[in-house]
């Protein structure tokens, strides 16, 4: 730790210094504001009063639920979520867990007939009130109760994420009573699906000729994008677009002797990450990608239109300008300047 | 309790006294108050050892209500899940590395079907083991078990084959070595067309990656976690690159070279977190060796023979660097806290370190290391992050975000001049010669600001404005610091139960301090080599990155559920950059898509979907051609000329799934079609000669799978899959320019040819037996 301290210049330590002192200065100021738990009478007014009938009396309280909503309960069981909860909140079956998100039940038992030691009439059909229903409630509601457990590690950021904002609820994109993927209690068995329900756009970059192995399973948005919230542009993982890209190409991170300025700020400068219909995943062909920032005298600055390509210019066909700038990322060797050594 | 509280101590002790070693003593002060206050909030939780059994809700009692069906709704325990044992095989019209991209799938071939997708669990204990194409290059496996809300295991093993092209050729001996060699005989030429090609050799390009070792460990203290994990990736191929003679002037001479990759990289993360009801922490350390076995790469000369323009005598070899070791290093903080109003304040400070410090090779094969202005590249570049979110509703129908970002590279990296040997044989130039050179280690820092403010107008009904703040400032560019504003406004909809819509629009400016086109250069080379008014890029260019800009975004996103059976959505969106003050450059891109899609639902037996895309990109860019015998040249429009490309993608999709015999037969089919047509047309100055467009760049691909499973008892089902795959790529820079079909330039010897066309079947046959049935 002392030696990565020792590396910033005392004008970065002030930065660092001065954000410190605002984290920390922020921390006092709110801590004694912090603690609040899901509102049930604000997801559903009709909840006021209502009092929990669950974990007090483990062994009975999942048979309430079980008398009307026994398949959804069974499927349920079946699922990662179902397991966990029971691991973390005690022996029991598994309708303990109903009221974290569905509320506190006493009214709604109240309003189908179940007080004391009466139960409801078999087939009974009643239009429930007291009880937050998923399928009536708003999407800020909905994310509410699921972050009651889950904001943490990966969604940490959820709130005030693009996602959030966007009017996404957890459903959206997760099944929790029922499981349909591998992983994830994803609503669709191919992670990719479930982001292509709104980004429908994306799905034809799939079948570009140069791509990334998601058709494969080999990789899926998720592998760059954290779907859940981030501190990085366009909810990818990491702080910048190129520290995401170079969790795999880790070669091209660096540092060089000879750095190429719009490589080492953005890879997006030059390459389409989702798909492209030119080798390399590049947004242009060359070498009009690279004149569109390099103009120097003679053969940088020539047009290489159809002439060019009937002499078979080496500046034009095969790799175009890296036919001989091989080592566009940058390169370490004394005469590697011009990136060709 | 006792480990605790000794990790607190630990921890406490470790930033303070590093802090107060490397720091002043004030500032150590400050450092260890803040991780002080910060650490042992959670590490409080942590000594009291939470209970394992927290409490969602208040209890106060509960009804009291016999039954004896709890048995049937018991979590279930033991197996569950399938396991898929088969095989497969494939039919091609010719072999292609383009359809087994990323499987290794190139040619005819049959393979082993297996994966599984087993869990088990009982009394808390679980175990998955997850397995994908198991008898297949892109193999993947997945194995995690562990106690919930206790621990966890997770160990993974996967690669991905990735073919690059096949059918390449090279007269290289020392194939998938650092050290290329040409065959005893090979008569070497002035000229490509004076090459022999009759001895070329296959030499197939592909780079296997492999995640050798992906093992994580978390173990849970009531709310508080650590985690550790590691990681070792390998990758090794081969690749092409570019081995170019003459690095000085234009008679430059290459050949594509067939390089051979072999990297191994190991990471580590430990990361310590508290995920209390309210707030939550996370620190974690990452750490990422890179080891690159090929350091260079040496290649023989094919060519012979002086360089064009007087720049002196082709040598006999030459070597080229390839990416050194390096290794990366990041702290990070992470941190979020909810108050009242539904507020959540959250933020991250994360310390990045990149190390490389390889030796460095000599300016040329020819050459000693005591040229060198130092032996070792003694690169560094630090990155330092803060990023802070709130998120607030003020009012009930009120939501704010204002959001905080500083991220910035402090690049280390010493600035030297670097005289170098032209064309690998020549002698060092003085520092008054354009190939003295200055590395620049380039900076950046970002400071950006964000606020967004949501009102719900109607039931369900949100309408947000925001506005962006950007400020990038950079060292050792053209333009020392951009600005961007930008204005949003998003107008989403889900006010009938059957629609969800939404519409934005976004527009923003960036606007730079003055274009300096001299400041690179000057700074790039020595003041001896700098004259006045000497330049070496055009003086109108403005790089697309850094010149002024505004940015048109329009979108919007229609969902439909038209009936309980039927399902449509629309999205259209449109992107466009301007770049009006460049007169040299990139001056116009739009980019606009249309995607459609329909899903009919056939109740429980299955359901028909359709999608189709549309895309238009085009873009304008502007170059000048100039060279130093026509006088002004780099200033008349007469000889600019321009690039006009447009994009055209048609995506079109069909599928259906049926079940039938209540699911004992499942069954789907579904055909994609994807064409992508990039055409590039001129227009030039009176000074240069008019150009014909270039042949399209153009891709089709027609893809059709079925699929059919039959349950032939509860735990056994029989399926088969049919993959059938048509390819076609036109791109006017590759096809017809076989190297095996001999020399067509005389600079230039390639690898490869054109990328390879296929037809190609698939079928696999399979049993799969289901656990817990």
């Amino acid at each position: 730790m002392g030696y990565f301290l020792n590396q910033f210049k005392l004008k970065n330590r002030k930065i660092l210094i001065s954000i410190l002192t605002l984290v920390f200065v922020l921390g006092i100021a709110i801590e004694a504001f912090a603690g609040k738990k899901v509102n049930w009478s604000a997801i559903n007014p009709l909840m006021k009063g209502a009092t929990s009938v669950g974990l007090s009396s483990m062994e009975d309280d999942e048979t309430e639920c079980f008398l009307c909503h026994k398949d959804y309960i069974k499927s349920f069981g079946k699922t990662k979520h179902a397991k966990a909860y029971i691991a973390k909140h005690g022996e029991g079956k598994v309708g303990s867990s109903c009221e974290t998100c569905h509320g506190p039940m006493s009214l709604h038992l109240k309003e189908v007939g179940i007080t004391g030691d009466s139960i409801p009439n078999p087939g009974i059909k009643i239009k429930a009130k007291h009880v937050v229903s998923f399928k009536k409630i708003s999407p800020m509601a909905k994310n509410a109760i699921c972050l009651q457990c889950h904001e943490k590690n990966s969604v940490l950021q959820w709130r005030g994420s693009a996602h959030r904002d966007s009017g996404i609820s957890c459903d959206n994109c997760h099944y929790v009573t029922q499981r349909k993927g591998k992983r994830g209690l994803l609503i669709k068995e191919d992670p990719k699906k479930v982001c292509f329900q709104c980004h429908r756009e994306q799905k034809s970059k799939l079948l570009k000729i140069s791509r990334k192995p998601l058709r494969e399973g080999k990789q899926d948005c998720s592998s760059c994008h954290n779907p859940h919230g981030s501190f990085g542009p366009s909810l990818l993982k990491k702080a910048t677009v190129n520290e995401t890209c170079y969790m795999c190409h880790r070669e091209k991170r660096g540092p060089l002797i000879w750095e190429h300025a719009p490589v080492r700020e953005n890879c997006s400068n030059c390459h389409d990450p989702h798909g492209s219909n030119f080798i390399g995943m590049l947004k242009q062909k060359a070498p009009y990608l690279c004149q569109q920032c390099h103009m120097d005298v003679f053969h940088s600055s020539s047009l290489y239109g159809s002439s060019q390509l009937n002499s078979a210019d080496s500046r034009l066909i095969g790799k175009s300008c890296m036919n001989c700038h091989s080592l566009v990322h940058g390169s370490n060797h004394p005469s590697g300047a011009r990136f060709q050594r | 309790m006792i480990i605790s509280k000794i990790i607190e101590l630990l921890t406490l002790g470790w930033f303070c006294s590093n802090s107060i070693r490397r720091y002043k003593v004030k500032n150590a002060v400050l450092t260890s108050i803040f991780f002080g206050l910060l650490i042992s909030s959670p590490l409080k939780v942590f000594a009291e050892e939470a209970p394992e059994e927290s409490e969602v809700f208040e209890i106060v009692g509960g009804a009291v209500v016999g039954g004896d069906a709890y048995d049937e709704i018991m979590v279930e325990e033991g197996f569950s899940g399938d396991v898929t044992l088969g095989g497969a095989g494939v039919a091609t019209n010719r072999r292609s590395s383009k359809f087994g991209e990323y499987t290794g799938l190139d040619d005819d071939q049959g393979f082993v079907v297996g994966s599984t997708n087993l869990s088990y669990y009982r009394q808390g204990y679980f175990m998955n083991l997850q397995s994908e194409d198991l008898g297949l290059d892109n193999r993947s496996i997945f194995l995690e078990s562990g106690k919930f809300n206790d621990y966890k295991l997770m160990v993974s093993f996967s690669q991905i084959p990735h073919l690059l092209w096949n059918e390449s050729k090279t007269p290289f001996d020392g194939f998938g070595t650092n050290n290329l060699t040409l065959p005893s005989g090979f008569t070497r030429s002035t000229n490509a067309s004076g090459i022999t090609f009759s001895g070329v050799r296959d030499a197939d390009l592909e780079v296997d990656s492999r995640d050798n070792l992906d093992v994580n460990f978390l173990k849970s203290f009531g709310n508080n976690e650590i985690r550790l994990g590691f990681t070792r990736v390998t990758k090794d191929g081969i690749r092409s690159l570019g081995g170019v003679f003459g690095t000085n002037a234009g008679g430059a001479k290459s050949i594509i070279l067939p390089e051979a990759f072999d990297q191994k990289a190991e990471e580590g993360t430990i990361t310590f977190s508290h995920n209390g009801e309210d707030r939550q922490i996370q620190l974690e350390y990452f750490v990422s060796l890179l080891d690159n076995k090929i350091g260079s790469v040496s290649f023989e000369d094919p060519f012979q023979g002086s360089l064009a323009f007087g720049a002196g005598t082709v040598p006999d070899a030459g070597v080229i660097s390839r990416a050194p070791d390096n290794q990366y290093h990041r702290f990070s903080l992470t941190g979020g806290i909810n108050l009242p109003k539904s507020t959540r304040i959250s933020g991250i400070m994360e310390y990045g370190l990149s190390v490389q410090d390889e030796d460095l090779l000599s300016f040329s094969s020819g050459t000693g290391l005591g040229l060198l202005p130092r032996r070792t590249a003694d690169a560094k570049i630090q990155t330092l992050h803060f990023s802070l979110n709130a998120t607030s509703n003020p009012l009930p129908k009120l939501t704010t975000t204002a959001k905080f970002r500083h991220y910035q590279t402090i690049n280390d990296t010493p600035k030297t001049i670097f005289l170098a040997i032209i064309n690998d044989t020549g002698s060092q130039v003085d520092s008054s010669n354009t190939r003295a050179i200055f590395n620049l280690p380039y900076d950046y820092i970002q400071d950006k600001f964000n606020f967004d403010v949501a009102y719900r107008i109607l039931p369900s009904t949100n309408f947000k404005m925001g506005y962006d703040f950007n400020l990038l400032k950079r060292d050792f560019r053209a333009v020392e610091s951009t600005v961007e504003n930008t204005f949003k406004a998003t107008l989403r909809s889900h006010y009938f139960s059957w629609v969800n819509a939404n519409a934005n629009f976004s527009y923003g400016e960036r606007d730079g301090e003055n274009y300096d086109a001299f400041r690179v250069f000057e700074t790039r080379h020595t003041p001896e080599f700098v004259t006045p008014g000497s330049f070496d890029a055009v003086p109108d260019l403005r790089r697309y990155d850094i010149a002024d800009r505004s940015r048109l975004k329009v979108g919007t996103n229609l969902h439909i559920s038209a009936s309980s059976k039927l399902d449509f959505g629309i999205s259209y969106n449109f992107l466009e950059d301007d770049y009006d003050k460049s007169v040299i450059g990139l001056k116009n891109s739009q980019n606009q898509t249309v995607a459609v899609d329909a899903n009919y639902s056939l109740g429980e037996n299955g359901a028909l979907f359709a999608y189709y895309t549309y895309e238009d990109g085009e873009s304008q860019q502007i170059g000048r051609s100039y060279n130093p015998f026509v006088p002004n040249a780099a200033f008349s429009i007469n000889r600019n000329w321009e690039v006009l490309n447009e994009n055209i993608g048609n995506t079109v999709g069909i599928g259906v799934n049926r079940s039938y015999y209540e699911g004992q037969l499942t069954f789907s089919a579904d055909y994609s079609f994807s064409q992508n047509i990039s055409d590039f047309s001129f227009r030039t100055g009176s000074s240069i000669t008019a150009s014909e467009s270039l042949p399209d760049v153009r891709s089709t691909l027609h893809r059709f799978q079925l699929q059919g499973e039959y349950l032939v008892t509860k735990a056994v089902s029989i399926g088969m899959n049919y993959l059938y795959e048509n390819l076609s790529y036109d791109d006017f820079a590759l096809d017809g320019f076989d190297p095996s079909a001999g020399s067509f330039n005389n600079n230039l010897i390639l690898l490869r040819g054109d990328i390879t066309d296929y037809g190609a079947h698939v079928g696999w046959l399979y049993a799969k037996y289901h656990f817990g049935t």
